[in-house]
C-alpha cells in the first residue's frame, strides 16, 4: 500500500480521534464544573490539579 | 397607603434547548462550503487530499470552537467576537472585530447565494428547462444569485429572524440526509471493495496542495460562532452554549469526511460517461463535482441533493444576512459607525439601513467575483476574525479569569489557542496561492476599517461601563524618563507601613512616585456611585503624600470592578518600573497562594514587584536573602542592599543544596551582585544541605530581622495554582518580610501586551 495512503489514513484517524477525545473531555469538564459549582478559572484549575 | 415599589424587568423567554442551539450551529455550518468545496478540493488535492482537508480543518475549527466555548460560558449574554474583543482589548479592537464580522458574514451570504444558484441552475439545465435563455450558464447563475439574495434581504427587512425552533427540524433533515450519503458511501464500498481504488493516487499533487484546499474550504466550518449569540434565549447557557459549539463542530467534521469519502467512491471507474480516473472526472466539474458524484450514488440522488443544497444554502443565507446586518447595526448603535446604521424601520422594526449596506456587499460580491474568490474571501476574513477571538480568550482568562464565572475552560491553555492562531495564520497566508483577489480585498477592508475607526469612530463612540475609570488624578510633577515607582495604597495604615521602604527605594532609584488607590465597586453598585467608597483610600493617599513630597509625585484614585485588574491596567498605562504594595500576611481564600490581589500582581505585572509585610518603622540589622531563581534573587539582593545601607545592616545570602551537590556559591554570587545598589562588602554567603528547602529557610530566618525573598520563576501566560518554595515560606514566616519579583526582557514585553 503506498506510503501516502498509510500516512494519510493515520493522520485522518488521529485527527478525528483527537476531536472526539477533546469533545468528550470537555463535556465531562462542563458537568464537573456544574456539579461542584465552581466559578473562576483559578478555582476550576486548582480543583482539576487536585484531582490529578 | 403603602407605596409598593415593584421593579419589573423584561427578558427573552429561554426556550432553546441544547438540541436547538446545536442545530442552529449545524444549520449555519452546512451551508455551502462543503457542496462547492468537495469538487474543488478533489480537483486541487486529489481523493486523499479532500479527506485530509476536511479532517484537518475540523481540528483547527475545534481549536477555535474551544475558545468560543470558553468565552461564551463566561460571558453568555454578550456573545460574539465584537464583545469578546471589546472586553479584552478595548474599543479599537472591538470595532475591527465587528467590522470584519460584518464583511465575513456578508461574503459568506454571497457564497450561499452562489451555491444555491449553481445547484439550481445545474438541476434545471439537466432537465433541459433553461435552453430558451440566451445567457451562458455562468450568467444564469449570477442572475439567480442576485435574485435569491435580494429576496432574502427583503425577507429580513420584513422581520423574519433566525431559525429558532422550527428551523432546527429543517437542519435535522438536511443533516440526516448528508449522514445518509456518508453511510451510502460505506455501504457501496462493502458491496464493491474495488471502489477503494478510487482513492489512488492518494495525493497526486503532494501534501502542499492540502494547505490551499484547507484555506478555501475553511468557510465550511464557520457558523458555530452564531451559537454565542443565543445566550439570551438558551436554556442553561453556561452549560449548553459550550456543549453545542463543540458538538456541532465534531458532528460536521465527521459528516464532511464521510460525505467526501462517499463522493469519491460513488463513481465506478470506467462507467459510461466517466472520462479518466473517477477523481479526475469529479474534479473536472469543480463546484458541481459533488452533485455529479452523488447523482451516481443513489436513485434520485440528483434531485435529493439539489433539494438538500437548496434548503441548506437558503437557511444559511437567511441566517448570515441577519447576522451580518446585526454586526453593522451593533457598530451603529455604539456610534462606531454613523448613527443611521442603527436606524430601525418604524413599520417593520428592522435595521433597514444596515440591511441595505449589507445587501450591497452580498450582491456585489455574489455577482462580480468568481466562486473561488468568494469562498476564499469569506474564508480569509473568518480566519482573521477567529485569530482575534483566540487572542481574546487568552487575554480575558489572564485579565478577568478570577472575576468571571466559567461554565467551561479549555484544556492545554494557552497552547491550543496559540496553535489555532498559528494554523489559521498559515492557512490565511497559503490562500494567496488560490485567490490573490481575496488577499487584496481582505486587507483593504481591514485597513479601511482601521482608518474609519481613527478618523470617525474613536471620537464618536459611547463609553462602556466595564472600563477602569479615573476619579481623581493630580500630577505635581510632569511625566519624565525617570524611574517610576507606583505605590498601591489601600488605606492610611497600609500607607504608613510602606512609607519608609518607599522613601528608601525612591531615593536609591532617583524615582518619581505615583500613589495609586483603587476603589473596588461591587457589581450591584453603578460605577457612578463609586465616589462613596473612596474616602478611606483618599485619606491613605494624603497620609502617604505628606512623607513623600520630596519626590516628584502623582496621585491617582481609580474605580474598578476588580482591584488587581485595575492595578495591572495602571501599571501598563503609566509604564511603571516598580510597584510597591502591602500584604497582610495570609490569603483569605484557599484559591490563592498569598492573596487575590497580590497573586495576580505577581503573575501579571510587567514591572518589578515589591511586596511588603510588617515592615512599619522598624530598623533591621540582619537581613536574610535566600537565593533561588536568578533575576528575582538579584532584585532581592538589590532591595536588601538599599535597606542595609540605611540601617548599616548585614546581609546574608542563603543557598539550600537539595541534591547534595557542591554549589558554586561564589560564581552565583558574582553574577547576582552585578546589579546596582549592591555593596558586596555587606554580603556574606551561607549554604546548607537539606532535603526540605522550605524548612531550611524558615529555620535560618528565625534569627534575622528581615527576610527578602525572590519569587520562583513562573510560566508566562498561565495562572498558577500549584505552590512553590517561595510562597510556602512567605505564608509560614511571621516576621517582617519583602517579596520581590523582577521584570525584564521578553517576558515583560509580552505581559505589557497581555
Amino acid at each position: 500500500m503506498p506510503k501516502n495512503v498509510i500516512i494519510g489514513s493515520i493522520v485522518i484517524i488521529v485527527s478525528l480521534g483527537f476531536m472526539i477525545y477533546i469533545v468528550f473531555w470537555s463535556r465531562k469538564t462542563i458537568e464537573n464544573i456544574r456539579r461542584k459549582k465552581l466559578r473562576s478559572a483559578r478555582e476550576i484549575i486548582k480543583r482539576m490539579n487536585e484531582r490529578r | 397607603m403603602r407605596e409598593d415599589k415593584t421593579h419589573i424587568s423584561a427578558e427573552l423567554s429561554r426556550e432553546l434547548s441544547l438540541f436547538h442551539i446545536t442545530m442552529m450551529g449545524l444549520g449555519m455550518m452546512i451551508g455551502a462550503g462543503v457542496f462547492i468545496g468537495i469538487g474543488n478540493a478533489i480537483y486541487f488535492a486529489g481523493p486523499g487530499g479532500v479527506l485530509l482537508t476536511f479532517a484537518l480543518n475540523g481540528v483547527i475549527a475545534l481549536l477555535t470552537a474551544l475558545s468560543y466555548a470558553e468565552l461564551s460560558s463566561a460571558i453568555p449574554r454578550c456573545g460574539g467576537a465584537y464583545n469578546f474583543a471589546r472586553l479584552s482589548f478595548g474599543r479599537g479592537t472591538s470595532f475591527t472585530a465587528g467590522w470584519m464580522e460584518w464583511f465575513a458574514s456578508s461574503v459568506a451570504g454571497s457564497l450561499y447565494a452562489v451555491t444555491f444558484a449553481i445547484y439550481t441552475v445545474r438541476y434545471f439545465e439537466g432537465l433541459g428547462l433553461l435552453g430558451w435563455l440566451p445567457f451562458s450558464t455562468h450568467t444564469n447563475e449570477r442572475m439567480v444569485a442576485f435574485l435569491i439574495a435580494s429576496f432574502f434581504l427583503y425577507i429580513n427587512y420584513r422581520g423574519a429572524s433566525e431559525m429558532g425552533k422550527v428551523g432546527a427540524f429543517f437542519t435535522l433533515g438536511q443533516t440526516l440526509f448528508l449522514i445518509f450519503i456518508g453511510l451510502a458511501g460505506f455501504v457501496i464500498v462493502l458491496m464493491d471493495p474495488s471502489r477503494l481504488q478510487n482513492l489512488t493516487p492518494y495525493l497526486p499533487y503532494g501534501w502542499s496542495k492540502i494547505l490551499i484546499t484547507m484555506g478555501f474550504t475553511y468557510v465550511a466550518f464557520e457558523g458555530y460562532e452564531v451559537i454565542a449569540q443565543a445566550g439570551d434565549e438558551a436554556i442553561d447557557p453556561k452549560r449548553n452554549l459550550p456543549k453545542a459549539m463543540l458538538y456541532s463542530v465534531l458532528i460536521v467534521t465527521l459528516i464532511y469526511v464521510a460525505v467526501a469519502f462517499a463522493s469519491i467512491v460513488s463513481v465506478k471507474a470506467g462507467a459510461p460517461g466517466v472520462v479518466g480516473s473517477p477523481w479526475e472526472w469529479i474534479g473536472s466539474f469543480r463546484e458541481r463535482g459533488f452533485g455529479e458524484s452523488i447523482s451516481r450514488l443513489m436513485p434520485f440522488g440528483n434531485f435529493l441533493l439539489t433539494l438538500a443544497v437548496i434548503f441548506a444554502s437558503l437557511s444559511a443565507l437567511n441566517a448570515t444576512i441577519y447576522s451580518a446586518t446585526r454586526a453593522s447595526y451593533a457598530l451603529g448603535r455604539d456610534r462606531m459607525l454613523p448613527r443611521f446604521f442603527a436606524s430601525i424601520s418604524r413599520k417593520r422594526k428592522t435595521p433597514w439601513i444596515a440591511l441595505i449596506f449589507t445587501g450591497g456587499i452580498v450582491i456585489s460580491v455574489a455577482v462580480l467575483l468568481p466562486t473561488m474568490d468568494v469562498a476564499s474571501s469569506a474564508s480569509i476574513m473568518f480566519l482573521f476574525l477567529f485569530f482575534l477571538v483566540n487572542i481574546s480568550v487568552i487575554k480575558i482568562r489572564l485579565d478577568m479569569g478570577d472575576e468571571l464565572s466559567y461554565g467551561f475552560i479549555m484544556p492545554f491553555f494557552p497552547w491550543l489557542p496559540l496553535l489555532a492562531i498559528i494554523c489559521q495564520g498559515v492557512l490565511a497566508v497559503w490562500l494567496v496561492n488560490m485567490s490573490l483577489t481575496a488577499w487584496i480585498i481582505a486587507p483593504v477592508w481591514i485597513i479601511s476599517g482601521i482608518g474609519i475607526y481613527y478618523f470617525y469612530s474613536k471620537s464618536h463612540t459611547v463609553t462602556t461601563e466595564d472600563e477602569v475609570c479615573v476619579i481623581e488624578e493630580e500630577e505635581i510633577a510632569p511625566e519624565s524618563e525617570q524611574y517610576s515607582i507606583m505605590v498601591a495604597v489601600a488605606n492610611p495604615y497600609n500607607a504608613l507601613e510602606m512609607i519608609q521602604t518607599t522613601c528608601l527605594l525612591s531615593e536609591a532609584k532617583n524615582a518619581n512616585v505615583k500613589l495609586l488607590h483603587m476603589v473596588p465597586v461591587p457589581e450591584q453598585v453603578p460605577l457612578a456611585d463609586a465616589e462613596k467608597f473612596m474616602m478611606e483610600g483618599k485619606e491613605g493617599i494624603v497620609e502617604a503624600m505628606l512623607y513623600l513630597l520630596k519626590f516628584p509625585i502623582t496621585t491617582t484614585i481609580r474605580y474598578c470592578r476588580n482591584i488587581a485588574r485595575g492595578i495591572i491596567s495602571a501599571l501598563k498605562e503609566k509604564k511603571i518600573d516598580m510597584i510597591i504594595m502591602g500584604w497582610h500576611g495570609k490569603p483569605r481564600s484557599r484559591l490563592f497562594r498569598l492573596g487575590s490581589t497580590v497573586d495576580v500582581v505577581l503573575e501579571r505585572a510587567p514591572c518589578n514587584v515589591v511586596i511588603l509585610k510588617g515592615l512599619g518603622n522598624r530598623t533591621f540589622k540582619r537581613i536574610l536573602v535566600p537565593l533561588r531563581s536568578r533575576p528575582n534573587s538579584a532584585l532581592a539582593l538589590e532591595v536588601a542592599g538599599i535597606l542595609a545601607e540605611k540601617y548599616d545592616a548585614e546581609i546574608v545570602s542563603f543557598l539550600v543544596n537539595e541534591k547534595n551537590r557542591k554549589i558554586d556559591s561564589t560564581k552565583i554570587f558574582e553574577i547576582l551582585s552585578r546589579r546596582p545598589n549592591i555593596n558586596r562588602t555587606r554580603i556574606k554567603t551561607k549554604h546548607v544541605d537539606s532535603h526540605n528547602t522550605v524548612e531550611a529557610i524558615l529555620k535560618e530566618a528565625q534569627s534575622y530581622d528581615l527576610l527578602v525573598l525572590g519569587t520562583t520563576r513562573e510560566p508566562l501566560i498561565r495562572q498558577i495554582t500549584r505552590d512553590s518554595v517561595s510562597y510556602a515560606v512567605a505564608r509560614a514566616y511571621r516576621k517582617p518580610m519583602i517579596i520581590v519579583k523582577a521584570s525584564g526582557g521578553i517576558r515583560s514585553w509580552i505581559k505589557r501586551w497581555f
